[in-house]
């Protein structure tokens, strides 16, 4: 597929207008159905639907990475030109997905082989927004996408409020079944789709017992306090219930310490491990009935040697399947 | 030569194991099932040390069962 990520998407795909057919009709929910289907088939982990409404139209940045400013508009068709982006206010439905990271690259950061990581996932995210722009297109709808890599809107948000996962001590998003290891991306479209509900899976409750994130971190970016605090001093950012961490010194770590970028947070996460041993299908159910025993779960996880990092070398003897992930992991709303 | 008397009666004592001595028997097994699951899974997740405690486990209970059963049946 096409690469490279435009806002209006690769335009190639022929309309329904230029074949001479009616553009699709559906329900909602069939609508939601057939993205969920593509959307796996394109390669994205998981994928849910809000819409933009007063509130959450504040997730959309007011200026894109390259200065332009995004714009809402009463127009139907979006465009673009030097300074802006005009997105109709009829694209309003949100479509956020996540795509696999590979846990046995990311357990290795902060190394070379830790950080490609990330690069890999932003690859393959963008051939799948091209993918589901285009995809679209071919429906007679639009998919505004990221005008580049992180664009757009606060990725981690949409994921919540799409019920993909839920907010951690990482002060980023942790998805029931793939835990942090999924980079997490947004669109918006004009077609209209069945929306999602956030989740509680006990995920940010068992953070108050854990702080190995933070614990692990080389620059102590991460918070310590027991409950989300709500607030960051440092950014004044306020309104949502988050645990913040110093970006600052997590960014000045990556330069100084690892030379490359990190994430020896997401690689010691409890939730970043596979999901093949059944152990952990009990301790999610147990985590989220009985929070009580969270402290405990925490210590086992370190006694069976869980989330420890693993050396760069080591990763090169490794029998691994495509992209390092298992793309066979079933998701809760498909 | 003094005849011999066979006046001693052989009993065959057949003891019926009570019922929960199967339900302990079949926990067992399951338990070394599971235990076997999460040993031969978290080889295949690379998480080695896990591997070894599952398997470690797995080892320790199925020897104490059958050890409990050896001396239960010399009982
Ligand atoms: C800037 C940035 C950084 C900066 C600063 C982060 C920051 N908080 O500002 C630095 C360099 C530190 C950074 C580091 C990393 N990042 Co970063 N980062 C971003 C980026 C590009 C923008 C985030 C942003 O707008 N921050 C500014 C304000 C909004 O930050 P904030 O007030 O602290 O809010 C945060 C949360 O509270 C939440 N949030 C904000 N508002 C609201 C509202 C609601 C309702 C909710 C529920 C949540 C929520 O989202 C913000 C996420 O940082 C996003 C991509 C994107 N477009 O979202 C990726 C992103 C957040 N990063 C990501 C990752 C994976 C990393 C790293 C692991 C690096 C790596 N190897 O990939 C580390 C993790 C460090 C850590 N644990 O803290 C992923 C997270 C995926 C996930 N599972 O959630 C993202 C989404 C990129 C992606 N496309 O997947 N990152
Ligand atoms: S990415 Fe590295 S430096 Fe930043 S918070 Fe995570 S562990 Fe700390
Ligand atoms: S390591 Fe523990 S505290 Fe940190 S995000 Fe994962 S579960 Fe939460």
């Amino acid at each position: 597929m096409l690469a490279g990520k435009k806002f209006l998407g690769p335009q190639t795909a022929p309309t329904p207008e230029s074949r001479g057919v009616p553009k699709w009709t559906g329900t909602p929910e069939e609508a939601s159905k057939m993205l969920r289907a593509a959307m796996r088939h394109f390669s994205a982990a998981n994928c849910g639907f809000t819409v933009l409404d007063e509130n959450t139209s504040k997730l959309i940045y007011s200026k894109d990475p390259d200065g332009k400013e995004l714009i809402f508009t009463d127009e139907v068709k979006a465009s673009e030109t030097d300074k802006q982006r005009f997105i109709p206010k009829s694209c309003k439905c949100v479509m956020a997905y996540t795509v696999q990271m590979s846990p046995e690259t990311m357990r290795r950061s902060p190394t070379m082989t830790g950080g490609q990581t990330t690069t890999l996932a932003y690859k393959r995210a963008e051939n799948i927004q091209a993918s589901v722009q285009e995809f679209l297109r071919g429906l007679g709808y639009q998919g505004l996408g990221e005008s580049s890599t992180n664009a757009l809107g606060i990725a981690p948000a949409f994921g919540v409020l799409t019920g993909l996962g839920e907010m951690s001590r990482l002060n980023r998003m942790i998805s029931p079944e793939f835990g942090p290891m999924v980079r997490v991306f947004k669109l918006l479209m004009d077609l209209p789709v069945a929306v999602d509900k956030p989740i509680d899976a006990g995920i940010m409750a068992f953070c108050k017992a854990c702080k190995k994130c933070a614990e692990a971190c080389l620059s102590q970016s991460l918070s310590l306090t027991p409950s989300p605090p709500g607030r960051c001093e440092a950014r004044g950012t306020t309104g949502h219930k988050a645990y913040f961490e110093d970006s600052v010194s997590c960014m000045t770590s990556w330069r100084e310490k690892a030379t490359t970028n990190c994430g020896i947070c997401f690689g010691v996460c409890p939730f970043a491990k596979k999901d093949k041993a059944w152990i952990h299908e009990m301790v999610k159910v147990g985590m989220s009935v009985a929070p009580f025993a969270d402290s405990f779960f925490r210590s086992m996880d370190d006694a069976f040697g869980y989330g420890a990092q693993a050396s760069g070398e080591s990763w090169w003897n490794l029998d691994l399947p495509e992209y390092g992930i298992d793309s066979s992991q079933p998701v809760g709303a498909v | 030569m003094a005849q011999q008397v066979v006046s001693k009666k052989d009993y065959i004592e057949i003891r019926k194991r009570p019922w929960y001595v199967y339900v302990i028997g079949l926990l067992w097994i399951g338990l070394i099932g599971f235990l076997a699951q999460n040993a031969a899974a978290s080889a295949q997740e690379l998480e080695p040390r896990a591997a070894m405690v599952f398997w470690v486990s797995a080892a320790v209970v199925l020897l104490a069962g059958v050890v409990i059963a050896f001396l239960r049946s010399r009982k």
